[in-house]
């Protein structure tokens, strides 16, 4: 069988090996931004800027290329951290990340051959054949300094077969920003190895009842540090992000009927109800990807249709749907050209795809008794949705014009609410599969299911934030 | 409602109510029938024993007193009850609307009733489709109470969804409990 990547080392050529899609790279890349937040990267120099490697990036998880991490002491001259726990935090968040991608092995650091101290990260003194007997294609090598309360991380992702270094950051943070300097690399040495990059130094945003009323809360994609956004002792669901991602639009019955509530991230008590006037319901919002659009829906006097308004001015949504039955669960393709919802038109819940700009209309699910709940892949080549079988509900992934229908998740209880990753890569759901419902992640082919909530409460309505700029 | 007299309708309409149960044979009912004490102020309107079933008429007598002051809400709040749909539909079936005669019924018995239908579904599938679904519900169960005769001004609807199910266990017996419209008399 083809093996599911390819590391090539000519110049300028893609390959098409065995049917099997390849992404070509370049290591020539502009250099990063600084952030606005404590966080910052400087970009050094690439030693070999004419590589390219080739990995497939649509099959995860079926041949993974194996990887060492491996943490160096601190710099000569710079001030080591009192211990060693902000080093090992950067070395466990990084090699989960890698974990959950599906495309690398790690090697345990049981097998390695040489010690951190008989490797020098520069000038590089590195013995590549020490690597590659036990198997290492690429090594990661992390060097972290901290003063104060800060941290100076290093981090070299190397070719050990050709002993190039492909990449070479460093990153300045607060110690508290250890995590996400390591969804960064983690993004860096996916986008190196694949051609695109990874969405690690992302968010969630989700629904807890762990307080005995369903609050917004938000965590980081990998499970840490959930934080609470709200406190309204009322209901809230359905969150979705704003595609800067500084604004969370989210449904909550804090004034007795259901209606859109906007939270700004930013703001200190920045949160306000959408369209009063819409009413007894307004809920599931979905903006754009261009966030010019937010749309809705809405039952007005009589059953639910779709909305959808300018997201800077909030007056006048344009009614999208009109008909007897129920439109819920706008979702909306990359390009904002068309939508894809929920209705029961024809007699059960079944997913349609909507041109917004010309009404025009096409129904993409005929199987399955009760389809819904469908979120369209930022890269546009799915919508992943809900399906009943059996007594459960499954999630499902197919094409936009309805091919490819495939079954993701199987077994026991209820499987709800997939959400993309900004990459595309990943899903996050909800699930009561072990009893209480938790979230889960899992491959955009079903793959590497992990569970991301363990609290008493029961957690849902996963939304994946868009990638942090 | 524009009676001159909202007090005789009021009364007129426990009577109704009191005897629709007589009617139906509702022996639970009977219980916590507030009929007597109601339109005991009225005087003379209080063929309740007759008509009620005779194991009712003994626990009403024994209640008249204390709901005279502040029970009144509640125990006409106590006499509307639920109506239930089948899984992801939201049609009034026959017992449904035998069941929205009566609570209409009851809602024209007090003056200037307002009431609120809040729609419910069972836990079954996604938030956004059970929301809908039950505000469905509830408008459906509106239509109806309108088209009885209610003044559409005085009903309010909301819909729960799949949210504060009256049962939470994930069985059948549950989810046809939660599949529900519910009647609130709100408070003026």
């Amino acid at each position: 069988m083809d093996p599911s990547y390819a590391r090539l080392r000519e110049k300028g050529k893609s390959s098409k090996v065995g049917g099997t899609r390849r992404r070509r790279f370049s290591l020539l890349k502009a250099f990063p931004r600084w952030t606005a937040l404590t966080l910052s990267i400087l970009c050094l120099l690439p030693l070999s800027a004419f590589a390219k490697v080739y990995i497939d990036i649509d099959s995860p998880g079926s041949r993974r290329l194996p990887l060492a991490v491996l943490t160096l002491k601190a710099a000569p001259g710079g001030s080591p951290c009192p211990d060693r726990q902000v080093e090992e935090v950067i070395e466990k968040v990084l090699l989960n990340d890698l974990d959950v991608s599906g495309y690398f092995r790690t090697l345990a650091p049981d097998v390695f051959l040489v010690e951190r101290d008989q490797v020098k990260f520069y000038p590089a003194k590195i013995d590549y054949r020490a690597w590659s007997l036990i198997g290492a294609e690429a090594l990661i090598l992390l060097r972290t300094t901290c003063k104060g309360g800060q941290i100076e991380t290093e981090a070299q992702l190397l070719d050990v077969l050709t002993g190039k270094l492909l990449t070479w950051k460093r990153y300045k943070s607060e110690s508290a920003g250890a995590r996400r300097v390591a969804h960064r690399f983690a993004n860096e040495v996916t986008k190196e190895l694949t051609g695109v990059p990874g969405a690690f130094d992302t968010r969630i945003a989700y629904i807890s009842n762990a307080t005995g009323s369903k609050e917004l809360y938000v965590m980081d994609y990998d499970g840490n540090g959930p934080r609470k956004l709200t406190a309204l002792h009322s209901i809230c669901l359905s969150p979705a992000w704003s595609p800067d991602g500084r604004k969370i639009v989210f449904t909550s019955f804090w004034k007795r009927n259901p209606a859109l509530y906007l939270l700004d991230l930013r703001g200190a008590s920045a949160l306000k109800q959408m369209f009063p006037g819409f009413s007894p319901l307004c809920s599931g919002g979905a903006w754009s990807a261009d966030g010019k659009w937010l749309a809705f829906s809405a039952s007005l006097d009589g059953n639910t249709e779709l909305f959808r308004v300018p997201a800077g001015d909030g007056t006048r949504p344009q009614r999208l749907t009109k008909n007897w039955a129920i439109d819920v669960s706008p979702s909306w393709s990359p390009d904002g050209k068309h939508m894809v919802f929920v209705s029961d038109r024809a007699g059960r819940p079944d997913l349609y795809i909507l041109q917004p700009d010309n009404g025009k209309i096409m129904r993409l699910t005929f199987e399955g008794s009760y389809n819904a709940g469908p979120a369209w892949s930022p890269r546009g080549d799915a919508i992943a949705y809900v399906s009943r079988v059996g007594g459960a509900f499954q999630i499902f992934r197919i094409r936009s014009d309805g091919t490819d229908r495939r079954q993701l998740t199987e077994g026991a209880g209820d499987h709800l609410k997939p959400s993309w990753s900004p990459d595309g890569r990943l899903i996050v759901f909800s699930s009561n599969r072990e009893g209480s419902s938790d979230l889960y992640l899992m491959r955009a082919d079903g793959t590497g299911v992990r569970r991301l909530t363990w609290g008493p409460g029961d957690e849902t309505d996963p939304a994946w934030s868009p990638a942090r700029r | 409602m524009n009676s001159e007299n909202p007090r005789r309708k009021f009364v007129m309409g426990v009577v109704i109510v009191m005897a629709l149960f007589g009617f139906f044979g509702c022996a639970k009912k009977g219980q916590v029938a507030p009929g007597p004490e109601e339109i005991e102020p009225g005087g003379a309107e209080t063929p309740v024993g007759g008509e009620a079933p005779g194991t009712a008429g003994e626990e009403e007598q024994g209640l008249s007193e204390e709901t005279l002051q502040a029970g009144t809400h509640q125990e006409i709040q106590a006499q509307l009850e639920d109506i239930h749909f089948d899984f992801d539909k939201y049609n009034i079936q026959p017992a449904a609307r035998l069941i929205l005669k009566k609570n209409y019924e009851v809602l024209r018995g007090v003056p200037n009733a307002e009431v609120l239908i809040e729609g419910f579904c069972d836990e079954r599938g996604t938030v956004e489709y059970n929301l809908a679904l039950g505000q469905r519900r509830a408008n459906a169960a509106r239509d109806y109470l309108v088209s009885l005769g209610m003044d559409a001004g005085r009903v309010s609807t909301v819909s729960y969804g799949e949210e504060r199910p009256l049962d939470p266990a994930h069985n059948e017996e549950a989810w046809a409990k939660n599949r529900r419209c519910h009647f609130v008399l709100l408070k003026k």
